[in-house]
């Protein structure tokens, strides 16, 4: 582990999702937080305490959070499925940097959630709920979450 | 038809540049589907001009579907697009322009 954890560049990065692929990575803009969103308000990209709606199935009164294999906060797992995400930051973000956010797959996650693969996308992982769970816990679990994980500050520019 | 229902959100996002772009192409793609490597290398054209839009209005303060920061959204638009594209057997068309627009 520390081994792991004293890399220094994007390459390194890279090479170990390549050949690990037991991490799970994705890309932030500097100064959002990693696991968490600001508030939306209104339409099918509305969020609730930070959490999209479109990411998780939720009870109809929206205080309790359901589980379902095809949903969950998105990861990648490989440098193909990462590199699009990415790039399509660093094409927008002139002015700000990209950090790329990446935890160990199971080691990490606290219980009641659980990366699940997206079947019909290779190198995609869901960060699904396991069980029932009231959305306030949903949310402490995802800043438990943001504070194990490790960042890559930059990113480096380097991609293909 | 090109519906993404993963995120629907990006089903908008795609219509409200598909219009403040003036782009009527992309509209009939949509509409009946990519049917050819044409078609897709001038679908996955019109995504990275969205996505340099869609810098230029958080930039400017343009305010799109609520919000004049959509960025968090890219995540989603890549998702669905990648999905597509593999789905339509266009995925090496998609690498090959993203490379190129990230050039």
């Amino acid at each position: 582990m520390s081994e792991l954890l004293q890399l220094k560049c994007l390459s390194d990065v890279k090479k170990l999702i390549s050949d690990i692929q037991t991490y799970r990575a994705r890309p932030v803009i500097r100064g959002k937080h990693p696991t968490l969103y600001p508030e939306r308000l209104e339409g099918k990209y509305r969020t609730i305490k930070g959490v999209r709606i479109c990411d998780y199935q939720f009870s109809a009164d929206e205080k309790w959070v359901l589980p379902n294999s095809r949903m969950g906060l998105s990861f990648s797992s490989t440098w193909d499925n990462l590199q699009f995400v990415y790039s399509m930051f660093k094409k927008r973000s002139k002015k700000k940097p990209v950090d790329i956010y990446w935890v160990l797959s199971e080691a990490d996650i606290p219980p009641g959630l659980k990366f699940i693969a997206d079947k019909e996308n290779s190198g995609h992982y869901f960060l699904a709920v396991t069980e029932n769970m009231h959305i306030d816990q949903l949310v402490r679990k995802l800043e438990m979450v943001a504070h194990r994980m490790s960042v890559m500050k930059g990113g480096g520019n380097v991609l293909w | 038809m090109v519906k993404f229902e993963r995120y629907p959100h990006v089903n908008d996002i795609i219509n409200h540049y598909i219009s403040s772009l003036e782009r009527s192409d992309i509209k009939d793609i949509i509409k009946d589907g990519i049917k050819d490597k044409d078609q897709a290398e001038i679908f996955s054209r019109f995504i990275w001009d969205m996505v340099e839009a869609i810098n230029e209005d958080e930039e400017n303060n343009v305010i799109v579907m609520g919000s004049s920061d959509n960025t968090e959204m890219l995540p989603d638009i890549s998702y669905e697009v990648t999905k597509l594209m593999k789905s339509k057997g266009f995925y090496s068309v998609w690498e090959s322009v993203s490379k190129d627009e990230m050039k």
